[in-house]
């Protein structure tokens, strides 16, 4: 399957220099993961409800990476805006 | 600096739940229509509360939006509204936690108007309850995107990049400088 383009905003540099060590490699690996297409499940990509155009994917349980859809000549990349913490209350409302 | 000093003004106090009223007072019987009246009249507070607190929300970030907000004060409210975010959850998550044991009990599934009544009212609780908190998140993540504009338009963000690993070892190289 083809690989995902990617491109990281200033927002997201920031925000992944801000991290702990260990939860940096965890988004690194991650990042690989969205790239190549190869933890779909854990990584759980998904539209934000209530938002225009941002998307998530999973790092953690509580840790997701928020991106948007854009395009250029070669075609659609995802611009990676933010990773911080999340929480997943419709999940949690679920499993409880 | 923007941060939670900032936010005083917009955040109400969560909102009470038909859950809190139904752990204390256990699900309705057969001849309880005032007390469902007393449920449905908290459910359309906690309704009206729920769109006070979008349009406050709406009107701090109009306040965001603002030119003379830089980035930093940005992400710095933000993260006060992740505070404040995790505070409500404290109080909302063991009422949701409650009504969905009251949900699930053999009592809540006996086929009476007031007892189906009672689940429709417990379950837009659930969803108020829920809808409330992503509104913090909403917000939060509408933050970060617009500090991450603004911090673009002084630093550039990475090329794009068409393969992992020419993506990953770029991030390699950002988190050890």
């Amino acid at each position: 399957m083809r690989p995902r383009r990617v491109r990281y905003a200033s927002g997201f540099q920031k925000a992944l220099r801000d991290c702990p060590l260990e939860l940096q490699v965890q988004i690194i690996r991650a990042v690989e993961q969205f790239i190549n297409r190869t933890a779909e499940n854990s990584l759980r990509p998904e539209r934000k409800q209530g938002l225009d155009g941002i998307w998530a994917f999973r790092v953690t349980s509580g840790v997701r990476v928020f991106y948007r859809q854009a395009k250029d000549a070669q075609g659609t990349y995802s611009e990676l805006i933010h990773v911080g913490p999340h929480d997943d209350y419709r999940t949690i409302n679920r499993r409880r | 600096m923007l941060g939670a000093l900032a936010i005083s003004g917009y955040v109400l106090p969560p909102p009470v739940l038909t859950a809190e009223r139904g752990a204390r007072r256990g699900i309705p019987s057969g001849d309880s229509l005032a007390r469902l009246a007393e449920l449905a009249e908290t459910q359309a507070r906690a309704r009206a509360k729920l769109k006070e607190q979008r349009d406050r929300f709406e009107q701090l970030y109009r306040h965001a939006e603002q030119p003379e907000v830089d980035p930093d004060d940005l992400v710095a409210l933000a993260q006060a509204l992740r505070t404040q975010e995790l505070e409500n959850a404290a109080i909302l998550l063991p009422q949701i936690e409650q009504l969905r044991i009251n949900l699930a009990s053999p009592k809540a599934r006996v086929d009476t108007p007031a007892i189906r009544s009672w689940r429709r009212l417990a379950e837009e609780s659930l969803e108020i309850a829920v809808v409330w908190l992503e509104l913090y998140q909403n917000l939060q993540i509408r933050l970060f995107r617009l500090a991450s504009d603004r911090r673009s338009e002084t630093e550039p963000g990475s090329p794009i990049f068409d393969d992992a690993e020419s993506a990953t070892e770029y991030l390699r190289k950002l988190v050890a400088e």
